[in-house]
């Protein structure tokens, strides 16, 4: 029932607004519903934020208690007349709505609703077991371990043969196949390869390394047959190949990943509802669009 | 599945064996592609030009390929994954720009910080410059106008934080480093440092900021009492020195005196890497400096210094450049016996984008406003005479460059950790070219042709960043050097060795080979070559240059998928390159 209503959306923005309100207490901590008359209120707490927001010693090291009770009284009657003229004169600018369409008010503020939204946010990842597990298993793709390939190849080198290579690739093919060749005859009807004509083992990675993107990408849609297949192209030519085994990618137990999961959790859900929470707000207004 | 006989026979040759790439039995090293040289929004100018939400974690997600949203709005994705990448903010400042963004009311309580919150929030470009303006100041008179030691705390936590989650063995390397921005008088003497370490080091003493000292050598002792008091490892990367303005390869001190053995030694010990492309230009050689090499001209940045303070002098030049540094360090070592520029080769983008790409056709700039569209082509980020700027310079001449190339026997950050001390690295200025070169006294053609290739190259000679000693008479070095193109990249167009070497009366020289070349470009360039010159008197050092064939630039790329003309002065074509670490001979 809670996680339900934590997902909806309308909770999000009812949570950011109370965060905003108390930080905006926190900040000015003024009685909010002093907005609603025309009293000024002047006390304590407000003239020791006056003192720390002054001070320049960093947040801890400034005994605010002390401060105050050191001033006499013409100084607490000077800092209190300072705040009680700003305080008046900020009342009426917003009384003459002066905060309106001014750009660098405004920036200010949709920075601090975003800065709020993803501290709520961070605050509300939830990485329980069993979320994890749920994650987990509808994402189990994204923590696959690579396919493994083991495979010969014979080469056709295009600097060589030029715009007859992939004509001689299917020939050769043809060939290989037709006489069931082995291995060490089979490469001697290719080109000599910079790197090698035996692999075992490799993953994609691997691959893109020694034959390039497209050549790979070709080479794991195939699967093991007790033949030559091909041409695959390359960033150097044609590749006959004979695949000898490929091995699938496993999905790993979830107790020997816990800590992956975790991670892209995380940061999956961050994005995610930073998303969401932008969105809920803008749901909250109707949008009338007149451009054409 | 069932076999006929003779495909039975051929499958058990191929599962027969073992080692991962069948055919070069047990090859020592693999070759790992990585960026020792990346900038976050933890970065104050990478923040300061627009890089607002691309941090360290990010960046790692990125390197090791997957997609991430651009501040344009485009998504951006790597051809293909990196192994490794160092996320190296710069330690000034560290973290403190995304905490001024979010309005952290500590900050917004300090003068200081809430003027640049003030003139970030404006949106405005000109507040944002100034804001900048006043950040590079700070550096580079090594004085924080703001000062809190909880702001880096907190990043560099972060930081480790983010590369121990997704450092992963075998699979992708993420190190724990920064950058050290000294920079005086505007002249970059920035150094990037690299940790072995997990956190459980790393987390036990903040960065070592150009706050604390500018001088270099105040930067080692620092590394040192880091591996004394942690037992970790560290190392540190010279920036490319082009806009140094005659400081990085001196042949004195900070302070001016000449450079004696202690410096030689201690500079040796720390920095065994030299970063020789990146974005801000290339660093192998200057026309001035090499002007019988017709290829010396190439993406040089030789307007001035970093901060555009003061314009470039002929002289400067000479201290700035690999090669001429690799030649300076010949003669320092003849006068006290130890050299201090004995560095192998990388290169990094140190792009300011959390994106680490340095390809023609996929190139994200350097900083965030460079992200792919029409304004790059023209813009303009400094002007001369304006804020007294001794010179212009346009974005267009930013340079899709480089990577660093790692031979290590696994991908884990000890394995490449311990391949950058023995040098046997190269750079290469975008594209992934295959390189291997080893030296020794006895190799043949039918070495350079053979399957086992590197096994070969281990076993009779060393391997790039390494050394010969002592030529037994009537011998001369030989070199067996293998180049495989980017196969995903163009064909290449001529291998070169270049020498450089110390003569008896003390002076350096330096002279190109072509040991191998074709005109339309090749696939694969393969040879041995011998030293025609040698005299086994004399020191010298032998690294290689790869050319490609030249290919359309990243602004012709822009220009063609933006269909807009541009400027006549704007390159069209680049021949990307490599250069591998040297390897040197002492008698």
């Amino acid at each position: 029932m809670f996680s339900k209503i934590v997902k909806e959306p309308i909770f999000h923005f009812l949570l950011a607004g109370a965060l905003l309100y108390l930080a905006y207490q926190f900040l000015n901590p003024v009685p909010a519903d002093s907005y609603n008359d025309n009293t000024i209120v002047v006390n304590d707490s407000i003239l020791k934020n006056m003192l720390n927001v002054r001070s320049k010693n960093p947040e801890g090291q400034f005994n605010v208690n002390a401060a105050l009770a050191s001033l006499d009284e013409k100084e607490k009657e000077v800092l209190a007349m300072e705040y009680i003229e700003e305080e008046a004169l900020y009342r009426m600018a917003l009384e003459m709505g002066l905060n309106e369409n001014d750009f660098i008010i405004k920036r200010r503020m949709i920075q601090k609703l975003s800065f709020l939204l993803e501290d709520l946010n961070t605050g509300k990842i939830d990485t329980s077991h069993d979320n994890l597990l749920a994650y987990y298993e509808t994402n189990s793709e994204e923590f696959k371990t690579d396919d493994k390939v083991s495979f010969a190849h014979v080469y056709l080198s295009s600097d060589q043969h030029g715009k007859n290579t992939i004509t001689k690739a299917e020939n050769t093919l043809k060939l290989l196949n037709n006489k069931q060749l082995e291995i060490k005859e089979a490469l001697s009807h290719g080109d000599r390869f910079p790197l090698n004509h035996k692999y075992t083992k490799i993953t994609p990675t691997q691959s893109k390394s020694h034959f390039g993107i497209k050549f790979t990408d070709s080479l794991f849609k195939l699967e093991p047959e007790d033949h030559w297949q091909g041409p695959i192209e390359s960033g150097y030519g044609y590749h006959l190949v004979y695949i000898n085994s490929k091995e699938p990618g496993y999905i790993p137990s979830f107790e020997s990943i816990r800590d992956l999961v975790a991670n892209s959790y995380t940061y999956r859900e961050k994005q995610r509802l930073n998303k969401l929470s932008r969105q809920s707000i803008i749901e909250k207004y109707s949008v009338l669009r007149e451009y054409e | 599945m069932r076999y006929t006989k003779p495909f039975y026979l051929l499958a058990l040759v191929i599962s027969g064996i073992s080692s991962t790439y069948a055919g070069e039995v047990n090859p020592s090293t693999q070759l790992y592609w990585g960026d020792t040289h990346l900038h976050t929004s933890y970065s104050p100018d990478a923040s300061l030009n627009g890089n607002t939400k691309i941090g360290p974690e990010e960046a790692f997600r990125f390197a090791r390929g997957e997609a991430i949203e651009g501040h344009s709005g485009q998504i951006a994705k790597l051809h293909r994954p990196l192994d490794f990448l160092v996320v190296a903010d710069h330690a000034e400042y560290l973290g403190l720009l995304p905490r001024i963004r979010a309005k952290d009311p500590l900050l917004m309580k300090n003068k200081i910080t809430r003027r640049w919150g003030d003139l970030i929030a404006s949106g405005k470009e000109e507040n944002t410059w100034k804001a900048m303006f006043e950040v590079l100041h700070d550096i580079e008179v090594n004085k924080p106008s703001f000062k809190d030691n909880s702001i880096m705390r907190s990043a560099w936590a972060r930081i480790i934080e983010a590369a121990d989650k997704y450092n992963q063995a075998n699979k992708f390397t993420a190190f724990i480093g920064y950058e050290w921005t000294s920079m005086p008088k505007g002249n970059n003497l920035h150094r990037v440092v690299i940790y072995k370490d997990d956190g459980s080091r790393a987390s036990q003493m903040l960065p070592f900021s150009s706050f604390d000292s500018e001088d270099p050598e105040k930067l080692w002792g620092f590394l040192a009492d880091y591996e004394k008091r942690t037992g970790g490892e560290i190392l540190a990367i010279a920036h490319n020195g082009n806009m140094s303005n005659g400081l990085m390869f001196q042949t004195t001190d900070f302070d001016g005196n000449p450079i004696g053995q202690q410096y030689a030694q201690t500079r040796n010990r720390w920095e065994p890497l030299y970063e020789v492309s990146q974005i801000k230009g290339d660093g192998e050689t200057h026309p001035l400096l090499s002007p019988e090499d017709p290829f010396a001209e190439f993406e040089n940045w030789d307007k001035g210094n970093l901060t555009a303070s003061a314009a470039k002098e002929d002289w400067m030049l000479q201290y700035e450049y690999a090669r001429s540094a690799l030649r300076i360090g010949l003669s320092i070592e003849n006068k006290v016996g130890t050299n201090p520029y004995q560095f192998g080769m990388i290169g990094s983008t140190d792009a300011h984008t959390g994106l680490s790409t340095a390809r023609e056709d996929n190139f994200w700039g350097k900083f965030s406003v460079y992200e792919p569209g029409l304004h790059r082509l023209n813009h303009h980020p400094v002007v001369k005479g304006k804020l007294g700027k001794a010179y212009d310079l346009w974005a267009y001449e930013i340079s899709a460059s480089g990577y660093a190339a790692v031979w290590a026997t696994e991908n884990t950050r000890a394995a490449l950790f311990d391949a950058m001390k023995r040098k046997e690295t190269y750079a290469t200025t975008g594209p992934r070219i295959r390189v291997q070169v080893f030296a020794g006294w006895e190799f043949t053609k039918e070495d350079a042709e053979d399957r086992n290739f590197s096994t070969i190259g281990y076993s009779k000679g060393v391997p790039m960043g390494g050394r010969l000693t002592i030529a037994t008479e009537a011998k001369t070095p030989t070199f067996i050097i293998k180049v495989v193109k980017d196969p995903d990249g163009v064909n290449l167009e001529r291998v070169q060795i270049i020498k450089g070497w110390l003569d008896n009366k003390g002076d350096t020289h330096e002279t190109v080979y072509d040991v191998a070349s074709s005109k339309t470009g090749k696939p694969e360039l393969l040879t041995q070559w011998q030293d025609p010159d040698f005299d086994r008197q004399q020191k010298a050092f032998y690294y290689a240059r790869v050319l490609e064939i030249p290919k359309p630039r990243w602004t012709s790329i822009d220009a063609r998928r933006l269909n807009v003309e541009f400027d006549g002065k704007v390159p069209h074509t680049i021949q990307d390159r490599a250069y591998t670490s040297p390897i040197w001979y002492s008698p």
